[in-house]
């Protein structure tokens, strides 16, 4: 028997009626208790189980291991023969069932009530059901594109296949993502030198590993602290150049106090070094680069006396690296992210470039030791496999971050975080009204606070996301997401990957709540939009066959694989020839020469230098417990980390009149944050430095929330004619090319 | 069998995946931990050190703890381990003050002292500890005791041959060796570790004394409870004069 | 002691747990807190408590529907609120689906059911205890219904509703927090007396 609640879509199985209790006077019972069913003979038979995944927490993607008890994941652990993975998750991995399970998780979709919008304003949140959560997003975007054009949409998040085309169903050409802040100067450095951008740092094999601002080992990322632990086991030298005593540098040899953003004089001069002693290795440049003889005349006036002057560091010292480095076989500069060639200065791109020139020079581009061109898998693309039918709309206009004026960045269609800010507030060079960001919080941006009163100044603010995060805090609607542990599907993993190896995903968790897949609620908006038909015959499982297919297995096959995994183990094949217009390792590249950027690496210095009145240079960081703004609210990692600090010499402090655990007030030209200072010896007295990822101001993150400092804060974002002036190929971001005072508050 | 764990400092990058698996799977009491990595910091800029240094117990064959428990809640096991009976534990915390390294923890809430058991029903099952289990770097390693003295010995002789000269095995003979080897860069004191421990003489007689109350635990020890003290406070006041507390 | 004379307890138990497992829709609100006829055998503490609820006026019908969808964001959607799940109060991970969880679930599949598909609460929600109850009363499973009272609803349920009780600024809920009260003070009596 079944009946139906007035108002309520919702159909209830009555089986308790049958029960001899239930009747009064012979009515059934009226009420609508949560009802029960009889157990299926499923349920009952899985009390332990092992499911297998991979993470989410980085894009390392490391396949896991979800042990299952009674219905819930009780721990996880790696998978022992993923290549990425090899049996160990990081610190952060392993708590993926605790992001699952936080109290605080967005369960419902909601609107806001309360129009007024930022922090410290209660959004006054009531639950909506899914169906108007979709009218409420189609509304509010209608309105835009009615009042303003479909080009005053912006979606802020990752690259989505399905979110991709619902923008360009909608015929905006605005999507922003974050990686202008990430690793775009050095990865169009890398495309324009050796057509493809080496992921994977082979750092086992390693004999000498010379780092600049490389961290990954103390940021706990799984593969490279596992292998650089092993290259040191294996006898390997490991130097690092770094303004401050990182996790890294206290586990390595040597650590290099280097000024900041000075790395590209440190590098000139050990091109300089190496080509004029002859040291490096002959057989691959001759064999695979071009451009040598430009380089060598670039780099003729860097000697290391004259970088010397520029790093802080003994001309002595930059000739003994040089020669370490250019004999010891095979050398390797590890790079990652947000490391000295990330987007932190304005001559990132260019230490790139010379960074690049070094791993040529001793013969370690796409060998054994080194950079490597991850192997993965050629899969179709979303378009191939559902066509559209009708064609989308034309983009009338030019994007509003004005990617299109980086020639080298604009096919990636990425978009500019250090920019939208402004483009936002003062409607240049047209309107945004209305936006759908997922999973990205307003924190991360630079300029976070303009950033905050850019997403305020919208019309309307449509946001996906698992936690009540800040974003969350400031939008109209929120659409609640599952979390990986709740999905299925697989990962074709790139970061490390010898060879090309996907890893499945089945639900570890039940879904929770009333939480839902993205790509269902972007399917499910761009009905509500009328544009669904861009979407017809599209679903999940089609679109996982169809790709599964093109590598020669089904989802069947890999739904039953007895680890998890798909890819033999093959052997290295290290690649002769690049995807470059010579087909070789340009040196002196022809695609920047073309688009009018500096051809070779040439000494620029950095954006901005300390003055009266910002003294000190500023640093970022974050500790191995934390992922970006992820992690915060994970009360078992916030006990061993449980906030940020101002690092600090203690000379420094003492000139200051700080002491260890004062509060202090760093003021940069965008804005100031106060937070408690930590004295220590490992950095220079002229720099400070912070974590990334707290100052947390949205109430609803009970554990984050009021923890430290938001470094963002601190942050200037910029015009698109500055970004421009920057002359930044990779338009990186600049995240701490600028100087900060500190006072006690 | 006497299983080990070898910690190998220049391993570890301070991430402390032990210390939230530990605290995560073993559950301990109120917001104990049995392990923490802290870091040790030295030198001045720009001739600057940091050594992560795991904290937890080290599981010593003659282990100060057990002599000096007047109720019989602490005892050590065939695989290696020391561990604590909460139970029988009358919250004297005579182990923690006369432990040579600081380890048992006195929790308020319920009048008991706790600490790392070495996953004691683990190892009995079969299973690497937690803290090892979760180690991504190899910087904790769980085997029989002998392997991880060899592998400690391996380690110790490659850091001395890579120049590092202080380079050595802590664990191998103290307190009759204990389960937990650790591999030092430099002197034990530098991780605040003393370079001899030694169970402290009184801890013998006490044993002696209280030999025959060991197995009444609750009413019997704690008729006891003054005396206890007295010879607690001697037996510390004795440490801190050899310079060990 | 035979369940099928205190219907009045299947009553209060499933609409108890229709009222938490979402927003409270004022009608159904009003209509059982004057469903005296069914209610009739029920001990006095629980008359005393449905006349309570009877008497809070819920005025115009859409009025007070928008006023319960704030108080139940306010409680149940934002910070500061109440988290009502057996996993967070008994739970020593301080997350949902903790060990409580496990055993709650448990507890279900050895008595051979398990909560319907497509509901929105996890197994150890105030809600889904409560109907799981109402469902043991109906389904005259009595041992188990004192069972599952003991080892898991009384065993931090009456904290939850005193938590309630501080943090909603609704009659309605304070009034539905004293029900339940009420109803488990009954139950607690009744196993103190078999015990």
């Amino acid at each position: 028997m079944e009946t139906r609640h007035p108002g309520d879509g919702r159909v209830s199985r009555r089986t308790f009626l049958k029960g001899s209790a239930a009747t009064v006077a012979g009515a059934a019972l009226p009420w609508l208790p949560v009802p029960f069913v009889a157990a299926s003979a499923a349920d009952a038979a899985s009390n332990e189980e092992e499911i297998f995944g991979f993470c989410d927490v980085c894009s390392a993607a490391c396949a896991l291991i979800a042990h299952v008890r009674n219905g819930r994941i009780v721990r996880l652990s790696g998978n022992p023969d993923c290549q990425v993975a090899r049996g160990k998750l990081c610190v952060k991995g392993y708590g993926g069932h605790r992001f699952t399970y936080d109290p605080d998780r967005l369960k419902h979709p909601m609107k806001r009530t309360n129009p007024e919008k930022g922090p410290g304003e209660d959004p006054g949140w009531v639950k909506i059901a899914w169906d108007e959560a979709y009218q409420l997003v189609a509304a509010g975007f209608g309105d835009a594109i009615r009042k303003h054009g479909p080009e005053s949409i912006a979606f802020f998040m990752r690259s989505h296949d399905y979110a991709d085309r619902l923008l360009r169903a909608i015929g905006s050409p605005n999507r922003i993502q974050h990686e202008s802040t990430c690793y775009t100067p050095r990865e169009v450095i890398w495309r324009a030198c050796t057509g493809a951008f080496p992921w994977m740092i082979d750092l086992g094999p390693a004999k000498y590993i010379l780092s600049f601002g490389w961290d990954q080992p103390a940021k706990a990322k799984n593969h490279q602290a596992r292998e650089f632990i092993k290259a040191l086991e294996n006898g390997a030298k490991a130097v690092v150049v770094d303004p401050r005593y990182s996790g890294t540098a206290s586990l390595s040899h040597e650590w290099i106090p280097i000024r900041p953003g000075t790395d590209l004089a440190f590098c000139l001069a050990m091109i300089h070094v190496i080509i004029k002693e002859g040291l490096y290795d002959r057989e691959f440049v001759a064999n695979f680069t071009e451009g040598l003889d430009d380089i060598a005349s670039a780099v003729r006036q860097y000697t290391p006396a004259w970088a010397s002057a520029i790093t802080d560091v003994p001309a002595e010292t930059i000739t003994r690296i040089a020669r370490e480095f250019g004999t010891a076989r095979p050398a390797c500069i590890p790079m990652h992210k947000r490391d000295a060639s990330g987007p932190n200065y304005a001559n990132s791109w260019r230490l790139a470039h010379a960074q690049l020139v070094l791993c040529a020079l001793v013969g370690s581009i796409d060998r054994p030791g080194g950079p490597v061109f991850q192997r993965t898998f050629s899969m179709p693309s979303f378009s191939a496999v559902f066509p559209v039918t009708e064609p989308f709309p034309a983009v009338r206009k030019d994007r509003a971050d004005g990617l299109e004026k980086f020639p080298l960045m604009a096919s990636g269609g990425r978009g500019n975080f250090a920019t939208i800010a402004n483009a936002m507030l003062t409607g240049k060079p047209y309107p945004i009204k209305a936006g759908l960001v997922r999973k990205y919080n307003v924190l991360a941006f630079p300029n976070a606070p303009r950033m905050t009163e850019a997403f305020k100044a919208l019309d309307f603010l449509a946001v996906v996301d698992v936690l009540p995060t800040e974003i969350v805090q400031l939008a109209d609607v929120v659409l609640p997401e599952t979390t990986t542990l709740e999905s299925r599907g697989f990962g074709p993993r790139s970061y490390h990957a010898h060879y090309p190896q996907i890893a499945l995903r089945l639900p570890a968790s039940k879904v929770l709540y009333e939480t839902k897949g993205f790509g269902s609620i972007v399917m499910d908006i761009a009905k509500a939009m009328g544009l669904g038909k861009y979407f017809e015959g599209v679903s999940s499982t089609k679109w996982d066959e169809a790709r599964l297919n093109a590598i020669g297995t089904t989802w069947q096959e890999l739904a039953a694989s007895p680890n998890g995994l798909f890819g033999e183990v093959r052997p290295f094949t290290p690649r002769t020839k690049f995807s470059t217009p010579s087909g070789k390792v340009e040196l002196k590249s022809s695609v920047l020469e073309n688009n009018g950027y500096d051809a070779v690496p040439v000494w620029k210095p950095k954006r901005e230098e300390p003055s009266t009145k910002y003294p000190f240079y500023f640093l970022i960081t974050r500790p191995p417990m934390h992922r970006m703004t992820t992690s915060q609210n994970d009360a078992r990692l916030i006990e061993v980390y449980p906030e940020n600090f101002l690092d600090i010499h203690p000379e420094t402090a003492a000139g200051l009149g700080l002491k260890d655990g004062d509060l202090a007030t760093v003021e940069s030209r965008a804005g100031s944050i106060k937070i408690k200072v930590r004295l220590t010896q490992g950095i220079r007295p002229d720099c400070v430095c912070t974590d990334h990822g707290f100052g947390r101001w949205a109430r609803q993150l009970t554990v984050a929330y009021r923890r430290g400092a938001n470094d963002g804060d601190l942050i200037p974002d910029m015009t698109i004619e500055e970004s421009l002036a920057i002359g930044d190929p990779g338009l990186g971001a600049c995240m701490t090319d600028f100087c900060v005072s500190v006072k006690k508050a | 069998m006497r299983y080990g764990i070898l910690v190998d400092h220049t391993k570890c990058i301070t991430c402390e995946a032990c210390t939230v698996h530990c605290r995560e799977l073993n559950e301990p009491p109120g917001q104990l931990k049995y392990t923490r990595v802290k870091r040790i910091a030295g030198g001045s800029f720009p001739r600057v050190f940091a050594y992560s240094v795991k904290s937890a117990c080290m599981h010593c064959a003659e282990a100060t703890c057990t002599l000096v428990c007047p109720s019989g809640a602490m005892h050590k096991t065939p695989e290696g381990a020391v561990v604590t009976n909460p139970d029988r534990c009358i919250g004297c915390n005579y182990c923690a003050a006369n432990c040579p390294f600081q380890v048992p923890q006195f929790l308020k809430s319920s009048g008991k002292a706790y600490k790392c058991t070495f996953c004691a029903p683990r190892l009995v099952a079969g299973q690497v500890p937690w803290c090892a289990d979760a180690c991504l770097t190899g910087a904790i390693k769980f085997g029989k005791r002998a392997d991880m003295v060899a592998e400690g010995t391996r380690r110790v002789n490659a850091l001395k041959q890579a120049g590092v000269a202080k380079a050595q095995l802590y664990g191998e003979s103290q307190l009759g060796g204990l389960s937990v080897l650790t591999v030092l860069r430099d002197d034990p004191a530098v991780y605040g570790l003393a370079a001899r421990p030694r169970v402290p003489a009184g801890a013998v007689l006490w044993r002696y004394l209280t030999k025959p109350l060991g197995g009444v635990a609750v009413a019997g020890a704690a008729a006891v409870v003054a005396l206890n003290w007295m010879v607690s406070r001697r037996m510390q006041a004795g440490a801190a004069k050899e310079g060990k507390v | 002691m035979s369940p099928s004379s205190p219907t009045w307890k299947s009553h209060a138990l499933g609409y108890l747990s229709e009222a938490f497992s979402d927003v409270i829709d004022p009608q159904r609100y009003s209509a059982f807190s004057t469903s005296t006829l069914a209610m009739r055998e029920a001990p006095s503490p629980v008359m005393q408590a449905l006349e309570a609820m009877a008497g809070i006026s819920t005025g115009a019908v859409d009025k007070a529907r928008e006023e319960l969808q704030l108080e139940y964001a306010r409680l149940f959607l934002t910070p500061g609120g109440l988290y009502p799940y057996e996993s967070m109060y008994l739970g020593k991970e301080g997350h949902l689906m903790d060990e409580p969880y496990e055993q709650v679930r448990r507890f279900y599949l050895e008595q051979g059911t398990a909560v319907a598909p497509g509901q929105l609460h996890p197994e150890d929600h105030l809600a889904v205890e409560l109907g799981f109850l109402a469902h043991l009363w109906s389904q005259d499973q009595v041992e188990a219904y004192y069972r599952f009272c003991r080892q898991h609803v009384l065993a931090w349920v009456p904290r939850c509703m005193e938590d309630l009780k501080a943090k909603t600024r609704s009659g309605w809920y304070q009034a539905l927090a004293d029900l339940v009260l009420a109803v488990l003070e009954i139950e607690a009596g009744t196993l103190l007396e078999v015990s």
